[in-house]
């Protein structure tokens, strides 16, 4: 007895459509966990800040970090408009490689926060590194589709294909084939999605990501209510491993409509496609209040 | 229960997100206190309540809405999630406040002072033995602040925490903030109130810090530096027991991590230098 899915009736297809598609997608998560999993996060050493930044979010990340880091100081201050920036009357002594690139590039005239971020290029220093130890795919941080990214995609090519040809024998055949076009589309929508995965980091540069993001997890939680309270080292690695405007908190509020980008747009989330293997997301919304005030 | 079964605490601080940081790089903490109502048992604990676990501080629950001095009965879905909750910290012990939250259907959003008299104290009693049966560790009552006390009281504040105690077998949270709060606001006798305390079930110490309003009224916010009297207090605690913890509790206008760890450096000195002198 063979089993032929096109004898199938459309309801036991539609069924068969989605089972396969669950299997699919289990199937592709469970070989990209096992294969970050013998990635290694690479060599221990000490990795500063803006390295980290630049891992996690690559040159718009080490733009964004640099500029609130400015802004944080004084070094640059911040019009009305939210977007122009002007030299301010904090002191460029001290500052960091990416920090006097941002504040060269505002001496110079371009004065839009947006492009400034946005047309940011991290210094070499910090992405020899990275690249030296084998944490991103190349040295001008393109991306890169990673093997991980294959996992399950001839599989789901071969669904869809199947997907197709049901399609059009049930419409030549006067059949309903609503809930089969919709299946159809959401293969697609993610056969394109999963495609599309692709970024600066190798699987080592994830792996160290992955690390570093659960090791921080206090930093986190810290910031993002008390971002004005953190060291200038403290404040890098928590806007540079967990995004700018995730520790514009407390008297940094002011900027965060800055870095905040409109509902639909996408300039503010150029982070690596790690942060959803962060164990730091989870639990509840950070607990806490306590009971000061009501005699406890 | 004695807090001698009980497994040294050491120096602690309540756990706040804002504190989240400083608490991590803190290596002396032998434990953090979290506030019940803020987490859920069910779930797993916050990553980095979890890296403070597996690095051997103990977390221990506090709750905060028991009501264990109302009239009404528990709320046992409160108190499963405390069970829960206890249950997922691994905790030594759990803490709630001897007062009531709530009556008639209604929160009070406060911690309200218990009426000291008989009739009080068996409620509160069934109630602590209650929570006892469906809790899978030791419950501590804290003593409360009160800005003000119910009339015809049969007894002073000390006799009925020691008598809850003693018939409950319940542990003591001894807040020493409180105890400074009600000596100002209500004229309670700080050294005459220690005395009374059956010291040997203190399973910790708070300190904290609060402010006086413009009537003159104290207010325990735990938003401010402790004061120097309630270390006062705390010397005077250490002097006549062996203190198993001692934290600090802060909620509101965080200092620097500097001068919150100076607070926490004067505490453990105080501590430690009562021991030495035992010794």
């Amino acid at each position: 007895m063979t089993f032929n899915p096109f004898d199938l009736t459309g309801p036991e297809f539609l069924k068969f459509y989605a089972l396969c598609f669950i299997a699919i997608a289990f199937y592709r998560w469970v070989r990209r966990k096992q294969w970050l999993a013998v990635q290694g996060s690479g060599p221990r050493i000490k990795w500063l800040p803006y390295e980290v930044a630049c891992l996690a979010g690559g040159h718009l990340r080490v733009g964004e970090v640099a500029t609130a880091e400015l802004l944080r100081k004084d070094v640059l201050v911040l019009a009305g408009d939210n977007d122009t920036l002007s030299l301010g009357k904090g002191s460029p002594t001290g500052l960091e490689e990416p920090e006097l690139a941002v504040r060269a590039a505002v001496e110079a005239g371009k004065s839009s926060l947006k492009s400034v971020c946005r047309g940011f290029v991290t210094p070499p220093s910090i992405v020899s590194r990275l690249l030296k130890h084998g944490m991103v795919a190349n040295a001008d941080l393109g991306k890169e589709s990673s093997p991980d990214t294959r996992f399950g995609m001839w599989p789901l090519r071969l669904l869809l294909g199947l997907g197709v040809i049901r399609l059009v024998l049930g419409i030549s055949a006067g059949r309903p084939v609503g809930f089969l076009i919709f299946l159809c589309v959401v293969t697609l929508f993610v056969f394109f999605a999963w495609r599309g995965v692709a970024n600066h980091l190798t699987g080592t540069g994830r792996r160290l990501l992955m690390d570093r993001m659960r090791l921080n997890s206090a930093l986190r939680t810290t910031a993002k209510r008390r971002g004005d309270s953190l060291s200038h080292n403290d404040f890098v690695l928590a806007a540079g491993l967990f995004g700018v405007s995730a520790v514009l908190t407390g008297e940094l509020a002011w900027m965060s409509a800055a870095f905040t980008p409109p509902p639909g747009s996408s300039s503010n989330s150029s982070g690596s496609s790690c942060s959803s293997g962060s164990s730091c997301s989870s639990g509840s919304s950070c607990g806490g209040g306590g009971c000061g005030g009501c005699g406890g | 229960m004695s807090t001698r079964e009980l497994a040294s605490l050491g120096l602690g601080l309540g756990w706040r997100p804002e504190l989240a940081l400083m608490i991590e790089r803190r290596d002396d903490l032998g434990f953090v206190e979290i506030i019940a109502e803020g987490f859920d048992g069910r779930r797993a604990l916050l990553a980095p309540l979890q890296a403070l676990r597996e690095r051997g501080v103990q977390l221990v629950p506090h709750g905060v809405s028991l009501s264990l001095g109302g009239a009404a009965s528990l709320d046992t879905q409160r108190l499963d999630q405390l069970a829960r909750l206890a249950e997922r910290c691994e905790a030594p012990l759990v803490s709630e406040h001897l007062c009531f939250t709530r009556a008639g259907g209604m929160e009070s959003g406060h911690l309200l002072p218990l009426p000291y008299t008989r009739e009080a104290l068996d409620i509160v009693v069934a109630h602590i033995r209650q929570a006892q049966a469906i809790l899978p560790v030791p419950l501590a009552v804290e003593n409360i602040a009160s800005l003000f006390e119910w009339p015809d009281a049969e007894m002073d504040e000390a006799q009925f925490i020691t008598s809850a105690l003693e018939e409950s077998g319940a542990l003591l949270l001894l807040d020493l903030e409180n105890l400074y709060a009600n000596h100002l606001n209500l004229g309670t006798d700080m050294p005459a109130f220690l005395a009374k305390l059956p010291l040997s079930r203190v399973a910790y110490v708070h300190v904290a810090g609060g402010f006086t309003d413009a009537d003159g009224l104290y207010h325990d916010s735990h938003a401010h530096d402790v004061p120097q009297a309630v270390f006062e207090l705390l010397r005077q605690l250490c002097e006549r027991t062996q203190v198993n913890g001692v934290m600090i509790e802060r909620d509101g206008r965080f200092p620097s991590d500097t001068i919150l760890g100076a607070e926490l450096d004067a505490v453990a000195a105080l501590v430690k230098e009562c021991r030495e002198h035992e010794l």
